[in-house]
């Protein structure tokens, strides 16, 4: 059960809302708006700045040499581009294989999810039946119970399945996401109920309602939560390395770490490494920012 | 025939009574319409009969058959929501067609139907646009094709027109009344909008605290109110009440109240009517009564003037064009208002007299608000 950390993955959203509420139309003719509108614009580019700056440091030093990372004073550019480091850092290991495991691994995250969180979230916001609100609850209670607390329970379980070093094993635990659950819930709440009653009488039963009417119209929802899920499953290191042991099954994720041994770390190849197993997502984001910002209002507002 | 009929409906909230059982016919092809203040439970009803509300006791018929137990689908009902609640996520042609694919109707069937309705109601042209394209009234036409596809046998309208503005109001309550003459399906119309429900109902039953007050054409409705609810709530402007005491004087009864002393004929002139009889003399003199009077029944005469049955002050006019609306204030209390020829010269501060048709002012119990019926004319 995955949990997305709004801080760190929605930073997009709240910049880019700031720029559009910071530039309100002839406000800047206004001699009083001027200030604050310079003090927005500042906030958001230093906003902006310390969000990029992890970023920019880590393309910069996986272009370095492995000296010149400890250079004194440290250096902020390379002194030659080294570009060799991500030739090497992505056959020292056979990456293309963990970018498969990674994609399979997240597209099993992503499809359970969406999966269990539209269904439990339209039953919880739809469907009348006994004990409804307090297993809801009980489902948001879990939320509370830290990631590593179930690790080894979770653990337990696929190895007892003999699901250890396998796609189903990674995968079958991250299926089910509360806060997906709660996220499609709060959308489907506000999805009107007379679309319902206009599709009952028009005769669809509640599966068809379902699919036909209040699915379609939770597609941002959907799309949010597709694409929270996505980065987590993506950017999860701790599971898959303990639900993996071969080469075959490892993770990009777990493959960057294994550049970081006990007694030798090598900075630029896994920094190219690293910047690599981004690309998708940043990629990814630049199609999909509006969800983003849509997903952290929902979060916001409700 | 019977199109629909409701025995002994009726729905409660927890403790709340959103409708008290009640009992309704509609006949088949009549367009009966639920007028009530919101919250009076009129939508309520209209939901019941769709299937979408289950009933706390009663019985829904439609068609001769009882349908309580049946699914919103197997009713042969249509609906139109005052929200028009078209799915936003499908075309006009896939709103319209939606109710018949899931019915499983032929698609050369459907195209046809889809054609037929969006001729009629002149959407043509806008079929592949969603409803967020749309305006308003288009939408409103959208509902309405959605209903007309399915040739239900009865239509259920719950309160559709109160999103549009006034003019597009009027033209589309024309379409409907249009519609009810050329499909000649039975149609039950919600609505709290009593010139909606006058102009459009063969029937109007009256709502309020989930009760019908009063069923009947608008005419009886407007003429023959059975309660004071129902003769202030129908009429615009609403009709004017004074409080007092019904008496008798020999010569017939007598409303004494607000300085007012209007004669009527000997007995109330209407059936069973409450008129005092010698041995409930002393009573009834002391019975008390509210008289109401529309405001064409009010006629403006000089202050003073032979014929006046009291003297009031002009609180302000609205020249509407056609007619003006005088408010009159005076001891009888008020404000009053009074329908009068946009000839008349009359202004703010002016005195004037009341002249009031006594065939025309309703008496009403005023413990029970039952119409007790009107004064009537002693010279008749």
């Amino acid at each position: 059960m995955s949990r997305v950390r709004f801080s760190a993955g929605g930073a997009g959203g709240p910049r880019g809302g700031g720029l559009r509420g910071a530039d309100p139309p002839l406000g800047g003719r206004r001699t009083g708006a001027v200030p604050l509108r310079a003090l927005a614009w500042a906030a958001t580019i230093l906003a902006a700045l310390t969000m990029a700056a992890p970023f920019l440091w880590m393309a910069l030093t996986s272009l370095m040499g492995q000296l010149e990372v400890f250079s004194y004073p440290p250096r902020l550019l390379p002194e030659t581009a080294r570009f060799e480091n991500y030739v090497g850092a992505l056959t020292a290991q056979p990456f293309g294989r963990f970018f498969l495991n990674s994609l399979v691994f997240a597209t099993c995250v992503v499809s359970g999810q969406l999966l269990t969180a539209a269904t439990a979230g339209y039953a919880f916001a739809r469907l009348e039946f006994r004990g409804r609100e307090r297993l809801f609850l009980l489902f948001l209670s879990t939320m509370m119970v830290p990631t590593v607390v179930v690790l080894i329970p979770r653990f337990l379980m696929i190895d007892r399945l003999g699901w250890v070093d396998t796609y189903q094993g990674i995968a079958s635990t991250e299926l089910v996401s509360v806060w997906g659950i709660f996220l499609m819930r709060q959308y489907f709440r506000t999805v009107p109920t007379e679309l319902e009653d206009a599709a009952r009488i028009d005769g669809a039963g509640p599966w068809r309602i379902f699919w036909s009417v209040s699915l379609p119209l939770a597609r941002p929802a959907l799309a949010t939560l597709g694409l929270f899920a996505f980065i987590d499953a993506w950017k999860n290191l701790l599971w898959p390395l303990l639900a993996t042991r071969s080469m075959d099954m490892r993770v990009v994720e777990v493959g960057i770490a294994s550049f970081h041994g006990t007694y030798e770390v090598n900075w630029p190849y896994q920094m190219a490494a690293g910047v690599t197993a981004v690309l998708p997502i940043l990629v990814l984001f630049l199609f999909t920012q509006r969800y983003f910002v849509r997903g952290i209002q929902m979060e916001g507002f409700r | 025939m019977v199109g629909v009929r409701l025995s002994g409906l009726g729905k409660r909230f927890g403790d709340v009574v959103a409708v008290h059982p009640l009992d309704l016919e509609v006949g088949r092809g009549e367009l009966l319409v639920l007028l009530g203040p919101s919250g009076c439970g009129k939508s309520t009803v209209l939901r019941m009969i769709a299937g979408i509300e289950e009933p706390s006791c009663g019985e829904v018929h439609i068609g001769g058959s009882r349908v309580d137990d049946v699914e919103p689908a197997g009713r042969d009902v249509a609906m139109v929501f005052q929200s028009y609640a078209l799915y936003p996520h499908m075309t006009v042609r896939q709103n319209l067609s939606f109710g018949l694919r899931m019915r499983r109707t032929p698609s050369e069937e459907i195209e046809r139907k889809v054609r037929w309705a969006s001729g009629i109601l002149g959407l043509d042209t806008l079929l592949d646009r969603r409803p967020g394209q749309l305006s308003g009234g288009q939408r409103q036409r959208v509902a309405l094709g959605r209903a007309m596809v399915r040739e239900p046998s009865v239509f259920l309208f719950d309160e559709p027109l109160s999103n549009l503005d006034a003019r597009l109001r009027a033209e589309m309550r024309d379409e409907i009344a249009a519609l009810h003459r050329r499909l000649g399906a039975t149609m039950i119309f919600v609505t709290h909008d009593q010139v909606e429900a006058m102009s459009l109902g063969q029937r109007v039953a009256v709502l309020e605290g989930g009760t019908i007050q009063q069923c009947g054409t608008p005419l009886e409705v407007y003429r023959e109110p059975a309660n004071l609810f129902v003769a202030t709530f129908v009429g615009t402007p609403p009709l004017n009440t004074v409080e007092g005491v019904l008496g008798h004087d020999g010569g017939g009864v007598v409303f004494l109240g607000g300085g007012l002393t209007l004669a009527g004929a000997d007995a109330l002139d209407a059936p069973g009517s409450l008129a005092p009889d010698d041995d409930a003399e002393a009573d009834a003199q002391a019975r008390p009564v509210v008289a109401g009077i529309r405001p064409e029944d009010v006629t403006l005469v000089g202050a003073g003037a032979a014929t006046a049955h009291v003297d009031a002050d002009v609180l302000r006019v609205e020249a509407l064009g056609s007619e003006l609306l005088v408010h009159v204030g005076g001891a009888y209390g008020g404000p009053w208002i009074v329908r009068a020829s946009s000839d008349l010269e009359v202004a703010a501060g002016d005195r004037v007299g009341l002249e009031l048709a006594t065939e025309r002012v309703h008496v009403f119990d005023a413990v029970t608000g039952r119409r007790l019926g009107t004064l009537g004319s002693r010279e008749a």
